[in-house]
């Protein structure tokens, strides 16, 4: 199976059948810059998920082709969403003029999402029931982002952040992975390996993506992730009480500060250990797929799960 | 290992489940080595399990595939 020509029939069916409807070409250039800058990278994996599952389960890719579409239209409002409440971005199209721009594209793109779910193909039921996932798993992603904003250090906890990865991030992709299989197959246990699958994958991407992103964004703006939270419970570490001094300060950290609680973390390996438990995860996905027939939709969600996302 | 979920013909995403979800993850963070604040005690089955899928992850050394730089959004 090509990644790259999967996730160019998905652009095709967004650009073709949903947006040549919507007459809005500045959201169509900022549509075809997010393709061009997600087609040739592992975030194509990304977006086919629904596809890869639906093969994997033996579905006919080609009916997946709406969910994935619509799936990928989700992340993207979901981003923008996300740099519009964590004041990021400023450098993208969509964000070129602003929260102005930024917020009526975001809620454009989570319109023609809907418009894509509306051009999946028979079974109605199951239709009715992926909608109904993808609307609660929204809601649910909703809620935990306004939780990560409105939390203090003293409340943070590994609970808590595990709680809002899940809501936020894992239980997204559960419902993708799940979704495409969804379209293949009624089995109850081919659902449920799928459903492990994504909810597994999602929580390894997310925790990367964390650690990616503590030092580029997150301290200054005050989230805390992972590494953090590791961190903070090596409490005989001879670093420990700088790091929670630095934590302690209500302004927002400087790029000095940022570098100290950086280089205080690697000494504790907290972004080693916070790395270790995301491939753990990447282990328990490549398990779910046990209970699936071998193929290459099977053998792609194998390399997606352990990160070898060629293109 | 049993699934902790219920079977998802239609997709369960309660708070409850949620919570089953995270139970299962800080149990996990905690065979990793953390320490955490949690009370309720792993099951011996759950935690061999999670020894059994470190050790796997272990047998990687080093994982296969570098960790992406580029956030999945």
């Amino acid at each position: 199976m090509i990644v790259s020509s999967l996730y160019e029939n998905i652009c095709r069916f967004i650009n073709n059948e949903i947006l040549s409807l919507c007459d809005w070409p500045e959201i169509e250039a900022i549509i075809a810059n997010r393709q061009q800058a997600r087609i040739n990278s592992a975030n194509a994996w990304v977006d086919i998920l629904p596809s890869l599952a639906c093969a994997a389960c033996g579905g006919d890719v080609e009916k997946s082709i709406p969910l994935a579409a619509a799936w990928s239209l989700y992340i993207f409002a979901g981003r923008i969403v996300d740099d519009i409440h964590d004041d990021e971005g400023k450098g993208h199209l969509w964000n070129a003029a602003g929260t102005r721009q930024a917020l009526p594209t975001a809620l454009f793109v989570i319109g023609i999402a809907h418009m894509a779910l509306a051009r999946l193909q028979p079974p109605a039921q199951a239709n009715g029931d992926i909608l109904d996932a993808y609307g609660r798993v929204l809601s649910v992603a909703a809620q935990a982002q306004r939780e990560q904003h409105s939390l203090s250090l003293d409340a943070l906890s590994v609970e808590v952040y595990f709680n809002n990865l899940v809501s936020r991030t894992a239980m997204a992709f559960a419902t993708a992975a799940w979704s495409g299989g969804k379209l293949a197959s009624a089995n109850p246990e081919t659902l449920t390996a799928m459903y492990n699958f994504g909810l597994a994958v999602g929580i390894a991407i997310q925790i990367e993506d964390d650690c990616e992103d503590l030092v580029k964004s997150d301290l200054i703006a005050g989230i805390y992730t992972l590494p953090i939270i590791y961190g903070l419970s090596q409490t005989q570490h001879s670093g420990h009480s700088e790091l929670v001094a630095h934590l302690s300060v209500p302004a927002k950290m400087s790029t000095s500060q940022v570098n100290t609680v950086a280089a205080i973390l690697t000494e504790m390996k907290a972004f080693h250990w916070s790395r270790q438990m995301a491939g753990i995860y990447r282990v328990k996905a490549v398990e779910a797929l046990a209970a699936l027939p071998s193929g290459s939709g099977t053998a792609c969600l194998r390399d997606f799960a352990l990160g070898n996302c060629q293109v | 290992m049993a699934s902790i979920l219920a079977v998802p013909t239609q997709i369960d995403l309660s708070s409850g489940v949620i919570r089953n979800i995270v139970i299962e993850m800080v149990d996990m963070a905690q065979a990793l080595g953390l320490s955490s604040n949690k009370q309720t005690a792993c099951s011996t089955e759950r935690y061999a399990y999670f020894l059994e899928l470190i050790e796997r992850y272990n047998n990687f050394d080093p994982f296969p595939f570098p960790f992406p730089d580029q956030r999945w959004t």
